[in-house]
């Protein structure tokens, strides 16, 4: 199928629950957005950027539109957008500028690609990208199974049919880190000093706990709660991105992983050996994604049972330094059939 | 047998930003500066059953002993003797026999199999290890033979483990504020270690993306320049020489991981071979450890009349070109075409080669002093099927054969 | 089933480093009376085990515990919609509850859940280790294995490695209330069962450590299955090396790699293991040769405290071909004497035969703090020599010989008074540094003193004159109030409190300016068949020239032109095509000559 995707690449500005704001870059989404309100979008990056879901055998014409920074009205940015992990692909869609041409202000720059492994990807703007991924250009992109059927449970699957990674309910474990100090001088238009890098806030899905729980609609900038909800004995895939620049170790007291999925290869071996594996710690390096597939462990007496999900790197998981916050979220267990059929990724 | 004879000796690298920092390392020749990383030592095993012995002649001209330990490798002789830690009073000084100023140290090592290795200074390694004291070490299975479509494997025939060209990546990183401390006898602080360049075989970019024995770059011989043909089969010997873990991500497809720490992902029982190699996007080369990767690129095949690519590109004149004054691109989408790029703008590219990054995704993994480009990138060069040597890339089957 | 009754008491206590820093920590004792340890008691049950942990708690905050890898479901408590405690915590002064059948086997933590960035990296933390049900009878296959028959698990000897961080800042802030600014975590101590090296060495319950009993040395024979079970409860990644061994990885967070007879053997081979916070690998290896072998941290960035080598995260195992006789003997006839500028020099005859070391310990006579003074991690020693002494002062020694079997008894305690000992700096010498500064080093160390002055003489005055004054546990100053081509004169001088002082040596040194340095990083930017373009880099701001020379083929080098310091490129127009030429750069000025050549550029004209 050819599936025509717009994103716009622009700032804006998030909020941490320590009450700071930061300036970031980002991406947005255009697509189907007419021409003459294209210039709406300028300054509303969304933190993480949007999650882009296509299917085995989709035609993608993804066409990126630089609309500039409203609020560093001297810079002149160009941007890229990098799928990373696509097999086989060319440089000119590849995103790398030293190896093909960036996206100035104002122009527009298609990239193609035809997926034809199912996976958890990532994508992001590889111009400068220490930075440009730090201010926020960054987010996940999943190719589902050419046989996905998700009314049907047998095809409700991350792999395909018979791979054993069927699910009830899907979620995003984005992670990424911010440095308050760069986001600030760069607002500034002074130039940070990458080897200095040191986090003052560490995020799940664009946001800092408890943001991360938080269901309401107060964070344009950040529409993406993590909150992970399911029925007691539903398999919950947890599709895990790390896109900060530090390893991370994400814990759930109470639930086994079962890890079915690296960096969007099903675990088998050269001769399909099955290699899926047990962990209770999910580490994951920068640039790397994880599918994992829990069951909703039973808790009688306690329905709707909160588990917390942490970071056991556990000195990410304050505001700032102060009160618990950081790479936090919950997942929470309801008793049977309380909640209704998940529609959408990341609800 | 193989017998290598190395020097730790002192030297220095220059840095993209125009600095030159002193270094410890090892050199293969006499009188020689030090190498960053130290020489690799390459060396083809023995046939089955015939244990391997590498005898290495180590000659410390640095004013602090020096020793070396081979991690992954079986038992290490020195004079007839199983090497020990060695103590100096109630303090342990090396993991391992050393050479003391003026020295020279024989060890005779047992190899346990094919693989990539390291071998690193086990003295004082804190500042030893980070001052450059560190190289790679490479062991061919028995069967090997260069060039040969089934013996010119990375772990023996019928392992999966065929390539068809290889490159050693030894990853590391420099905090030149130690090197100085070391240099001018100031104190030696790891606490507070902060390295400021991340290196592929001891260069930051540009250094990178130049090839082997780079007369600019005489302490470096190693390139990290990785050329291939699509549909080549390219074995990437990842070795983690520094302190830090790097998350490398190969652009273009997966690399399928087949080795750790020089031990090859297979498991054989009653039942058969068991393949436990797996495929990445990044591959994460812990400190102290190796990886031997295999890419592979074949692409879809775009051809300017019979298969062109599906979108129209826009004018290159309008979109931004060669971010750091320079671009590795061709100005055409398509692989072994020259394109037309505006005239002010310098092109490395030769004959229409596709370029794909090799890159840190850990932080300042991909800046140099704080700035990009610089550090860990490195660039993967795919060229048109049949215009690279067959040895292109190869590393040489021994390096140390008398 | 079974069941497994654990009380823990979460308790303030001190910990000790080696070098004599002592920390204050939190930690679970495991009786009303007993000090708390760090890490905690070690929990040892069977699958199927009903575990039960009675947590009491005087600390003067909320603490609760969590069971990652266990099927126990924590109950988080909440104020204001926000987590305060992932589990149900024991007030200060009360005590709750925990329980959970042990589901499988593997080695787990078991560590707090309220705050858990202050209160594991204070020390509330600790393992739990789950045998198969089958584990201690002989006739199951599961005899002495770590996860049952048929996973490849069996093994002889058994070891945890609890692998851990202390920052000292946290510690210090924590034990007064005071909050530590958690993003700027940057542990100093990195311990192995809550010991840094070589205290690792040290065997189980030595007495001078009593809140951290557990030892990590390993006594083995060749040919044993060892399994070594390492588990991170600290807060970063931990790079874990064993040097001279490659062992197989059975398991990791307690799930083995190979779960039954029918299942894929996933187990592989590492010598050096990536263990993230809160991972667990059971590895297992045999090592044939006798000898030691040292498990170390390979983030040798963290060597120890004050970045020291050797220690921190380090032990060692010693392989011998017969079974260790059991705990040493004591060391006989310990004899002490004074040695002017050297200490107080211990001899002892050594009565043992299987020990790997031995402990020194000293106090101040007729006081009750005993200190753990040194650790010889080597056998044999029969002397040692104490050079932290002060002068003036009626000191007490006693050592014993350790194995990994236990320490042996102390011997007899020797006394001796150092009011006739000459003590202070020597060795002191002056390196001449270019650049107005002159460097000082001497060896000695002055711990027991306030410290050491730095005296100097001109070449034009008569008396020596304090310049500064630095601490005890320097050995180096960097003078940098010196002016070029004059003749200096240093000695450094001892503190001690009392206020007796003596000097070091004298050493001479005359300060010079910087040389030259080279041009570097010459390269041609742009070559046709009729002009080379060179570039070079220069840091120098002085108001030299560069040279720029040229050889044709075999030919000599002829200088070909000059041109100023602030132009670093050169234009060659005289050049032919195919030509074949070399070319070098040096710099030049009125005050200090030429500095030496860059590299040789070879450059080929098309």
């Amino acid at each position: 199928m050819k599936v025509k995707l717009r994103l716009g690449a622009t700032d804006g500005w998030v909020g941490t629950p320590d009450g700071g704001s930061h300036y970031i870059w980002g991406f947005v989404d255009l697509t189907g957005v007419p021409e003459n309100k294209l210039s709406g979008f300028r300054g509303k990056a969304q933190l993480m950027a949007p999650p882009i879901v296509l299917k085995v055998e989709d035609e993608v014409y993804l066409t990126l539109t630089n609309l500039g920074t409203p609020d560093r009205k001297g810079l002149k940015e160009p941007h890229t957008i990098h799928l990373h992990g696509f097999p086989n692909q060319i440089p000119v869609y590849d995103g790398v500028p030293e190896a093909s041409m960036a996206v100035p202000v104002t122009r527009d720059l298609v990239y193609y690609y035809k997926p034809l492994d199912p996976g958890t990807y990532l994508y992001h703007c590889h111009h400068k990208p220490a930075e440009h991924i730090q201010m926020g250009m960054a987010g996940p992109l999943i190719v589902r199974p050419r046989d996905f059927d998700p009314t049907d449970i047998e095809y409700k699957t991350a792999y395909g049919h018979g791979t054993g990674t069927e699910f009830d309910r899907e979620y995003f474990i984005f992670l990424s880190e911010l440095d308050g100090t760069i986001h600030n001088l760069v607002a500034k238009a002074q130039e940070p000093d990458w080897t200095n890098y040191k986090p003052t806030h560490w995020l799940i899905n664009g946001r800092s706990y408890p943001d991360t729980v938080n269901t309401t609609d107060r964070f344009p900038g950040q529409p993406w709660p993590a909150a992970v909800g399911a029925n007691v004995g539903e398999r919950v895939l947890l599709r895990f991105v790390n896109l900060g620049f530090q390893q991370h170790a994400i814990s759930i007291p109470g639930v086994d992983f079962r890890v079915v999925a690296v960096d969007a290869v099903r675990l088998q071996g050269l001769n399909g050996e099955d290699l899926s594996y047990f962990k209770n710690i999910i580490y994951i390096a920068p640039g790397q994604s994880m599918d994992a597939i829990f069951t909703a462990p039973e808790a009688p007496d306690l329905y709707p049972a909160t588990l917390p999900l942490f970071n056991r790197n556990y000195n990410k998981n304050t505001l700032a330094g102060g009160e618990m916050g950081g790479m936090i979220s919950e997942v929470r267990v309801y008793a049977p059939g309380t909640l209704p059929p998940q529609a959408a990724p990341s609800l | 047998m193989p017998t290598v004879n190395l020097w730790a000796t002192d030297g220095y690298v220059g840095t993209p930003d125009g600095k030159n920092v002193y270094i410890w390392g090892f050199t293969d020749k006499e009188g020689g500066a030090a190498q960053l990383p130290g020489p690799a030592i390459i060396v083809k095993q023995q046939p089955y059953l015939i244990p391997t012995v590498v005898t290495v002649n180590l000659t410390n001209k640095l004013a602090e002993p020096v020793s070396l330990v081979f991690p992954g490798q079986g038992e290490v002789r020195v004079n007839g003797q199983p090497a020990q830690p060695q103590y100096q009073g109630d303090k342990l000084v090396s993991f391992i026999n050393h050479a003391l100023p003026g020295e020279t140290i024989t060890y005779q090592v047992t190899l346990t199999g094919p693989g990539t290795f390291l071998y690193e200074s086990g003295t004082y390694p804190h500042r030893q290890v980070q001052m450059g004291l560190h190289g790679a070490m490479i062991v061919r299975p028995p069967d090997y033979l260069g060039l040969h479509p089934e013996k010119q494997t990375a772990y023996g025939r019928n392992t999966g483990t065929e390539f068809d060209r290889e490159y050693l990546l030894v990853l590391g990183e420099i905090d030149p504020g130690l090197h100085q401390s070391v240099e001018h006898g100031l104190p030696y602080d790891t606490g507070e270690f902060n390295p400021r360049y991340r290196t592929i075989n001891g260069k930051c970019w540009n250094g990178t993306v130049s090839g082997d024995g780079d007369g600019h770059l005489p302490a470096r011989p190693y390139g990290s320049m990785i050329m291939m043909e699509p549909g080549e089969k390219v074995l990437l010997r990842c070795a983690g020489a520094g302190f830090e873990s790097h998350p490398l991500h190969p652009h273009g497809n997966h690399a399928r991981v087949v080795g750790l720490d020089g031990k090859l992902l297979q498991n054989c029982g009653i039942s058969g071979t068991t393949d436990l190699s797996f495929k990445r996007f990044t591959i994460l080369t812990g400190p102290g450890q190796t990886c031997d990767l295999i890419y592979t690129w074949t692409g879809p095949g775009y051809e300017p009349d019979t298969n062109p690519i599906p979108t129209r590109l826009p004018q290159i004149r309008k979109m931004a070109l060669a971010p750091t004054g320079l671009t590795m691109w061709s100005g055409s989408p398509y692989l072994g075409v020259k394109g037309e790029l505006p005239g002010e703008i310098e092109s490395c590219n030769q004959i229409g080669e596709y370029h794909f990054m090799l890159n840190s995704h850990g932080v300042p993994g991909i800046t140099g002093q704080g700035a990009f480009p610089g550090g860990m990138p490195a660039m993967i060069a795919v060229y048109p099927a049949g215009t690279l040597e067959p040895h292109h890339g190869m590393l040489p089957t021994e390096s140390h054969t008398p | 089933m079974g069941a497994v009754i654990q009380n823990l008491w979460a308790k303030k206590g001190r910990i000790k480093f080696p070098g004599g820093a002592a920390l204050p920590f939190w930690g679970f004792a495991s009786s009303a009376n007993g000090k708390p340890q760090i890490p905690g008691p070690l929990i040892k049950a069977r699958a199927g085990d009903l575990v039960t942990i009675n947590l009491y708690n005087h600390l003067k905050k909320n603490i609760s515990l969590l069971f990652p890898g266990q099927q126990f479901i924590p109950r988080p408590v909440k104020e204001n919609g926000v987590f305060v405690s992932y589990n149900t915590p024991a007030a200060p002064g009360d005590c709750t509850s925990y329980s959970f059948t042990a589901a499988r086997p593997g080695v787990f933590l078991y560590e707090s859940g309220t705050s858990p960035e202050e209160q594991v990296s204070m020390g509330l933390y600790g393992a739990l280790v789950i045998y198969p049900r089958g584990y201690d009878d002989l006739l199951s296959p599961d005899y002495h294995t770590a996860y049952c028959g048929n996973t490849g698990t069996g093994f002889d000897v058994e070891k945890v490695l609890i692998l851990g961080e202390l920052d000292s800042r946290l510690n210090m802030a924590a034990d007064t209330g005071s909050r530590f600014n958690m993003p700027d975590y940057n542990p100093d101590h990195l311990v192995i069962n809550g010991r840094s090296y070589p205290h690792t060495l040290l065997p189980d319950n030595y007495g001078l450590l009593s809140s951290q009993p557990v030892g990590s040395g390993l006594g083995i024979i060749p040919g044993q299955r060892v399994l070594l079970r390492i588990i991170n409860a600290g807060l970063q990644n931990h790079t874990f090396r064993l040097l001279g061994i490659t062992a197989r990885v059975v398991a990791v967070d307690g799930w083995p790699l190979k779960a039954d007879e029918n299942s894929l053997n996933a187990t592989y081979l590492k010598n050096t293991i990536t263990v993230a916070p809160g991972e667990s690998y059971d590895l297992i290896f045999t090592v044939n040769g006798q000898g030691q072998y040292f498990l170390h941290h390979r983030d040798f960035n963290h060597p120890g405290k004050g970045n020291r080598f050797p220690g921190g995260m380090a032990t060692r195992l010693t392989a011998t071909l017969f079974e260790s006789a059991g705990v040493p003997a004591a060391p006989l006839d310990l004899s002490c004497a004074l040695i002017n500028r050297k200490g107080v020099k211990l001899s002892w005859k050594n009565s043992s035969t299987g020990e790997e070391g031995f402990v020194i310990e000293r106090k101040i006579t007729g006081e009750d703090n005993i200190e753990l003074l040194a650790i010889l991690d080597n056998p044999g020693r029969q002397e040692y020599t104490d050079s932290t002494v002060l002068p003036g002062i009626s000191y007490s020694y006693r050592i014993c010989a350790y194995n990994s079997a236990g320490a042996s008894k102390h011997s007899n305690i020797c006394r001796i008074d150092t009011n006739n000992i000459e003590q202070g700096p020597e060795k002191l010498t002056c390196t001449t540094m270019y650049g107005k500064r002159a460097d000082l080093a001497w060896s000695g160390s002055n711990a027991r003193g306030s410290g050491y002055a730095i005296e100097r003489r001109a070449d034009n005055s008569e008396d020596f004159q304090t310049i500064a004054e630095v601490g005890p546990n320097t050995t180096f100053y960097r003078d940098l109030s010196v002016v070029n081509n004059t003749i200096y004169t240093y000695r450094v001088k001892a503190v001690f409190p009392a206020g007796a002082a003596c000097h070091s040596n004298e050493c001479v040194t005359v300060p010079k300016a910087a040389p030259l340095s080279a041009p570097d990083q010459l390269r041609s930017v742009y070559v046709t068949d009729k002009s080379v373009f060179l570039v070079w880099d220069h840091d120098s701001s002085d108001e030299n020239k560069f040279h720029i020379e040229r050889k044709t083929g075999a030919g000599p080098y002829i200088e070909i032109d000059v041109v100023a310091n602030s132009q670093t490129w050169y234009t060659d127009k005289d050049v032919q095509k195919n030509g074949t030429y070399y070319y070098r750069v040096r710099t030049h000025s009125k005050s200090e000559g030429f500095s030496d050549y860059s590299y040789e550029l070879l450059v080929n004209t098309p």
